[in-house]
């Protein structure tokens, strides 16, 4: 006799806890399914990639048309210019608003802060929950918020001018910058006083040295001469903010 | 035999899922990751407390399909509740089962290797049975 035999009738029950087994099957495929499109990357399923890919191509796209008209733009205003003196004056007025809105190439002396991920592996819990040895989003906001505040005109990373609707965001491996990709190693090129700005970041206690703290090649600060920061090439359009200007005199007003 | 069929419908109820969801993209939204989990798990108690209940003599269909379901609605809404409350109760369902799914293993594998220790033990007396009624009938 068989050893999987008995006097029980067991066969009775075979079929449900196959049936069972089924249904099961299906269970943990869809278990394993969702658990390996939650890789570590964030993002391992190759069709999302591709959903990734075409607003990216399309960002760059607008940014490289936008770049040509606004310099378009400018080679029409100067030339309006050429009308009159009252003309270049207003001219003079609107390129030097335009270079405090960032959409125009500046240069000048600053310093270059480079942020790098760690090759040593995270050790501790703490580190490795908080991926310490990695360089974050909020790392390379809290770095521009400081340039800001130690007085930085004109900030770039890894060639993305920031613009006052730039914003810094964690997709995944990549951080976005403009809505472009960004990977470290992350080069944050400013412009304003080398001195100043060096001494800023790297005082105890200050963003640099909290970076610093799981392995001190991440964060390196440099004074650099004659840097060249390239145009804000994103929209810069109002949708919801309306304009106050004030009330103009009247006409004839001005004409007595 | 018959574990044979129970690998194999396994094996099968996995192909199946795994067409569903990777060829024709069923989608099922990644934050429901841990609930699928912790409800596979509730099949696999079911199963294992299914078969000990077989070779038990006991096995009930309404008991077995009524515990599988709410098994896994229990063990999914323990996962869905601890997320709510901020306690992790996902491992409350996980150790549970996973107790069981040992406890089950172990007297399923009780009661074959018992099988076993019968059946050699039968057929030792039945070789010496035999002999004997040899030895008797060449007296």
């Amino acid at each position: 006799m068989s050893v999987f035999s008995s006097s029980i009738n067991h066969r009775s029950f075979y079929w449900q806890i196959s049936m069972l087994c089924f249904v099961l099957g299906i269970l943990l495929a869809a278990a394993w399914h969702t658990t390996t499109s939650i890789s570590r990357s964030g993002n391992s399923n190759p069709r999302l990639g591709f959903f990734y890919q075409s607003p990216i191509d399309l960002t760059a796209k607008n940014e490289a048309e936008n770049k040509k008209n606004r310099e378009r733009i400018s080679e029409l205003e100067n030339a309006l210019a050429h009308q009159g003196d009252a003309e270049k004056t207003l001219n003079k007025s609107l390129q030097d608003m335009k270079d405090l809105l960032a959409i125009t190439e500046v240069e000048g002396n600053g310093v270059v802060v480079t942020l790098n991920d760690s090759a040593k592996q995270p050790i501790n819990p703490a580190d490795q929950i908080n991926q310490n040895h990695l360089i974050h989003d909020f790392d390379v906001a809290n770095v521009v918020n400081e340039l800001k505040a130690a007085g930085a005109e004109a900030i770039s990373i890894n060639g993305q001018r920031v613009g006052f609707t730039s914003a810094i965001r964690c997709v995944g491996p990549v951080i976005h910058v403009n809505g472009q990709g960004v990977a470290p190693p992350i080069t944050i090129q400013a412009i304003g006083n080398p001195d100043t700005i060096a001494g800023g970041l790297d005082m105890l206690g200050g963003i640099l040295e909290k970076i610093r703290r799981y392995d001190p090649v991440m964060a390196r600060i440099e004074k650099r001469a004659k840097m060249r920061l390239p145009a804000f090439s994103g929209s810069i359009q109002f949708q919801y903010a309306k304009p106050i200007r004030p009330k103009e005199s009247s006409q004839k007003e001005s004409t007595k | 035999m018959k574990v044979w069929l129970l690998v194999l419908s396994l094996a099968g109820g996995f192909a199946v899922g795994y067409i569903l969801f990777d060829r024709f993209n069923w989608a099922i939204s990644v934050e429901y990751a841990p609930y699928l989990s912790v409800a596979a798990l509730a099949g696999l108690d079911t199963v294992f407390g299914g078969i000990r209940a077989g070779i038990e003599g006991r096995f009930q269909n309404d008991i077995f399909a009524s515990g599988f379901v709410l098994n896994t609605l229990l063990a999914a809404g323990l996962a869905w509740l601890g997320d709510k409350i901020g306690v992790n109760l996902a491992l409350v369902a996980v150790i549970a089962l996973g107790t069981r799914v040992f406890l089950n293993l172990s007297l399923i594998r009780r009661y074959y290797l018992n099988n076993l220790a019968m059946a050699r033990s039968r057929q030792q007396s039945d070789n010496a049975a035999n002999l004997a009624a040899v030895a008797q009938k060449s007296e």
